[in-house]
């Protein structure tokens, strides 16, 4: 299978699950049905300023950037603004979301993002609504760009590490200058009174050698509405170097952080991570591809007009996200019957028998799908951070039946 | 180094098996039954304050509305 007018083959051997041994065609005879998509991810920019020594784009498996242009065409973003639209009219949805996204958003220009958060809105038919965000390093975050992003109402999430030492750690550029003195002047201004409203929130990768409470604070001083902690992508063929290490683990990293957030005697801020897991733990249903059994409703558009699985994936193998579909030539439909984007929609059907025998699949869904990748088996595993999930839910889970526990004593 | 392939499952010794509070679940699924006893309606109250305490969507668990999994985005 290849990308029609392309010379970029995809091949998913590597991967039996879910690409040799998911019966898409019995799914259908049984009367399943996918769930349409809602969330599209565009990336408009494909290089970079910033070189940040975890990124799953440049530093891992997958090197497709190198073969895309480096910004995303006026052809291409207007076919994929038609392709939302026709995909929310044949769906019947009341509202899509669309991230701008990268490499480094940013570099593709404001003229260019005005023009696509334009475009976007245009094509979609009444009374579909867009709602438009952008996940930035902050480098070019200034008081221009802010004004318009303000005008064409996108908002902002920025990528943010912790300290100055801890972030510079990570997130440099390619000369190895860290970013932080310039995300932290990009995050002053986004969390001044003219531009909060369009403040999302910060993400931070976790790197578990750092003072988690520290790190909190260090986010906590820029007021953002939300925060959440991202888990470095891995797999059981690259494994992260810190997994399995029991004095510093990624679990009792996250466990540090979630009681310093909910012991505060009031609110300081959401964080979605652990939001998400007392969500499922209540009996309700996730709203994150992280946490939980809920259907993934997300693809992604690269620069050259290809339909992807969601990004992440590219940290397994080279070809990981491809579908082989176009918005050239596809309309978002028949993503819908892709194998890859099926196997996120499956829920429990798509664990491993080791995850469905364990109580808390339910909450954790199996982990995030990229790190369940083992070479030769492909995604039919539990999370490469199986450990870490299990302790942060099964702390989270216990912090909850105790704290409702004592509401209860105190009702009767 | 974790590994699946291993005799020993991940996580097994992580307490998975300890005592779930099936008393929690039930907790919940009451908080759906309309005309609900006293009783009950002191657990629904108790998990609805616990929620808005905590900013914590009300229809996600007391509806037990469906959720359709999203990006790593901050779109509200």
């Amino acid at each position: 299978m290849s990308v029609p007018g392309q010379e970029r083959p995809v091949d998913h051997a590597c991967a039996p699950w879910p690409y040799r041994l998911l019966a898409v065609d019995a799914l259908h005879r049984r009367g399943w049905r996918p769930s349409a998509l809602r969330e599209f991810v565009l990336k408009i920019h494909q290089r970079c300023n910033l070189a940040c020594d975890y990124c799953y784009v440049y530093t891992m498996a997958d090197q497709s950037w190198r073969a895309r242009p480096a910004v995303m065409s006026e052809r291409v973003w207007t076919a994929a603004a038609n392709r939302i639209a026709e995909h929310a009219e044949r769906h019947a949805l009341d509202e899509v979301r669309v991230v701008l996204h990268g490499g480094e958003p940013l570099l593709a220009g404001i003229d260019r993002i005005a023009a696509i958060a334009e475009a976007v809105r245009t094509a979609l038919p009444a009374p579909v609504t867009a709602r438009l965000a952008m996940q930035t390093n902050g480098v070019l975050l200034d008081e221009a760009t802010l004004r318009a992003l303000l005008r064409c109402d996108i908002r902002i999430g920025v990528s943010l590490d912790g300290n100055q030492s801890d972030h510079d750690r990570h997130r440099s550029d390619a000369a190895g200058r860290g970013s932080f003195a310039e995300v932290d002047r990009a995050l002053r201004l986004l969390s001044g009174p003219e531009y909060r409203s369009l403040f999302s929130g910060i993400l931070t990768t976790v790197d578990p050698h750092t003072d988690p409470v520290a790190c909190y604070h260090t986010l906590l001083a820029y007021r953002p509405k939300a925060l959440d902690f991202l888990l470095p992508h891995a797999n059981w063929s690259a494994p992260h170097p810190d997994s399995g290490q029991a004095d510093r683990s990624f679990g009792s990293w996250l466990i540090r952080v979630f009681d310093r957030w909910y012991d505060a005697p009031r609110q300081e801020t959401r964080i979605r991570f652990f939001e998400e897991i007392i969500h499922v733990v209540l009996g309700g249903a996730s709203h994150s591809e992280n946490i939980g059994l809920s259907p993934a409703a997300v693809a992604v558009v690269e620069t050259d007009g290809a339909i992807e699985q969601v990004d992440a994936l590219k940290s397994a193998y080279q070809g990981a996200a491809a579908t082989g579909l176009s918005v050239l030539t596809d309309p978002l439909d028949r993503a819908l019957s892709h194998p890859g984007i099926i196997a996120r929609q499956l829920g429990v059907d798509a664990l491993s028998e080791q995850c469905r025998r364990c109580p808390l699949h339910r909450i954790c869904g199996g982990g995030e799908y990229p790190h369940r990748y083992r070479a030769g088996a492909g995604f039919r595993n539990p999370s490469v951070y199986c450990a870490d999930l299990a302790s942060l839910i099964n702390h989270v889970w216990h912090r909850v039946h105790a704290d409702l526990r004592a509401r209860l004593r105190a009702a009767r | 180094m974790l590994d699946i392939t291993s005799d020993q499952p991940v996580g097994d010794d992580l307490d998975h098996e300890q005592e779930y509070p099936a008393d929690l679940e039930v907790l919940t699924r009451l908080t759906w039954l309309p005309d609900g006893s006293a009783e009950e309606s002191v657990l629904a109250n108790s998990l609805r304050r616990f929620l808005q305490e905590r900013r914590l969507s009300e229809s996600t668990v007391l509806d037990g509305s469906p959720g359709v999994a999203r990006w790593n985005s901050y779109l509200p």
